[in-house]
């Protein structure tokens, strides 16, 4: 069973979805980067159709047990949330663009700190998904609830924003969307520490599928 | 019906009661407190060629009645022997012996006389062998031979295990017709029926499927799963998947010893023992 050549495509997608996250937020931090070195998101997308067509070609021809089945299933579901992911990548970095257009410039303290957390959320739940780390995976779902009351201070923050700064219509929205895919990829780094722990253990979300 | 042995906890380590207990009555397992034991096997060993060749190592199991029970294992690890055990069939084999136990209902199978014990104990083999006489005969045989004479009685039994076996529309015109000119699929569910027509309260299988087609292993398949909520059933496959499919319980040999014996769904899942791990995913064979 080729599950070992899966593995290492899977590992080679977390890894570019990785690095195109943390090149999308230092586009955002530092606007001097090329945005055009950023992101490839087909390149991504085609990882995602690789890895799903060997995942059920390897469940037909070798209808796999135990381990082989939790890995199988478990990269067939990890590569929707890491496809995701490196959408959101691209997002980070049409905001930015966008934002970039605008006379304003402003930084919101709080936003950078979710960043920072967001950025390691990814970092830690790629880190368990590679290594099967599980404890490591249940310290990213955890961290999940700062990244939402964040983003709620944050959503109640920019009106407040908008009316001292007199902020631009348009460039509140771009930083209400930004908001938004930083709280999503945080998400989506919790699903993936979700599907690290079931391919290490069968449990998901407490339920033991498999 | 009151059944006051429900929740009575099996004591493992008692003597053997030689009393042979009802169906109901059967005790529950310590392991699996939902489980009626139907056979236990304690301490068992088995010898081939005057005890030079030891074929079963210390066997401890039980096996819970109207489930289905799949042995699975390399070639060679005991499977077979172990399945020939619970009807004695064994003993055939010359120079064998063994040591320890097998209960049957609670009674250690050697207190009953093998004719007895294999009326209540079936078997279905790796090849369909019909007796060589009609379709009607074959299945009346064993209670013609238990010394029922009462035709109207042989017919209602006859038609009851073919409607049972699903084969009974297949055949009904030609019940006159030898057995051996059906179908390797319909003769192995005519065996299968030959063998229910004893009202048998276990029935063995030693690879029921291995010499059929897809779609006569699918029949027989559905059929092993229907056939559970009358009777207890205990299958040798080679086939995992078969295993993975039809089983309640897997028990898992290699070597002559039993690695592991689990609910099937966790077997197959996470197994507790690397060497069932191992094998599963066809790191070894």
């Amino acid at each position: 069973m080729d599950i070992a050549k899966t593995e290492l495509e899977l590992v080679e997608m977390a890894k570019f979805v990785k690095e195109s996250l943390h090149f999308a937020f230092s586009y955002y931090f530092d606007k001097n980067l090329n945005k055009e070195n950023i992101i490839d998101d087909a390149k991504v997308n085609a990882y995602e159709r690789q890895i799903e067509e060997e995942c059920l070609l390897s469940i037909l021809k070798e209808r796999p047990f135990a381990t082989d089945l939790r890995k199988l299933t478990g990269y067939f579901k990890v590569v929707e949330d890491l496809e995701r992911l490196g959408d959101h990548a691209e997002d980070i970095a049409w905001c930015t663009s966008s934002l970039a257009k605008f006379k304003e410039n402003i930084r919101i303290p709080k936003l950078d700190f979710m960043i920072n957390e967001c950025l390691k959320m990814v970092d830690d739940s790629i880190d368990a998904l590679i290594k099967g780390d599980v404890a490591l995976a249940n310290r990213v779902i955890a961290n999940d609830d700062l990244i939402d009351t964040t983003y709620l201070d944050i959503l109640n923050l920019l009106p407040e924003l908008k009316k001292d700064k007199n902020l631009d219509d348009e460039f509140v929205i771009f930083y209400t969307l930004l908001n938004k895919y930083v709280e999503r990829i945080a998400d989506h780094a919790s699903n993936v520490a979700e599907w690290a722990i079931y391919i290490k253990s069968g449990f998901y979300k407490d339920r033991n599928i498999i | 019906m009151l059944n006051l042995f429900k929740n009575k906890k099996k004591d493992v380590n008692s003597d053997v009661n030689n009393e042979m207990l009802s169906n109901d009555e059967l005790p529950y397992s310590n392991e699996y407190p939902n489980e009626q034991v139907m056979f236990e096997v304690k301490n068992f060993n088995f010898y081939y060629d005057k005890k030079s060749k030891l074929a079963l190592k210390d066997i401890n199991l039980e096996i819970f009645k109207n489930k289905v029970t799949a042995f699975i294992g390399p070639s060679g690890c005991g499977k077979s022997t172990l399945l020939r055990c619970f009807d004695r069939m064994n003993e055939l084999i010359q120079d064998s012996s063994y040591d320890g136990q097998i209960l049957y209902k609670n009674k250690e199978i050697h207190s009953f006389n093998t004719i007895e014990l294999r009326s209540k104990v079936g078997m279905v083999f790796q090849q369909p062998n019909p007796f060589p006489m009609s379709i009607y005969n074959n299945v009346s045989y064993g209670p013609k031979c238990q010394g029922l004479k009462d035709k109207k009685e042989l017919d209602k039994i006859v038609l009851n295990s073919l409607k049972d076996v699903g084969l009974y529309d297949e055949v009904s015109d030609r019940l006159n017709i030898s057995g051996s000119s059906l179908s390797g699929g319909q003769q192995q569910r005519l065996c299968i029926a030959r063998c229910i027509a004893m009202s048998p309260d276990v029935i063995l299988m030693d690879e029921p499927t291995s010499a059929l087609d897809p779609i006569a292993t699918q029949k027989i398949e559905e059929l092993i799963k229907k056939l559970k909520e009358k009777y207890t059933i205990i299958i040798v496959t080679h086939n995992m998947q078969q295993a993975a499919r039809i089983s309640d319980y897997t028990a898992f040999f290699m070597l002559g010893e039993l690695v592991e014996f689990n609910k099937t769904e966790e077997f197959f899942a996470r197994p507790k023992n690397k060497k069932s791990e191992d094998y599963i995913t066809g790191k070894f064979s």
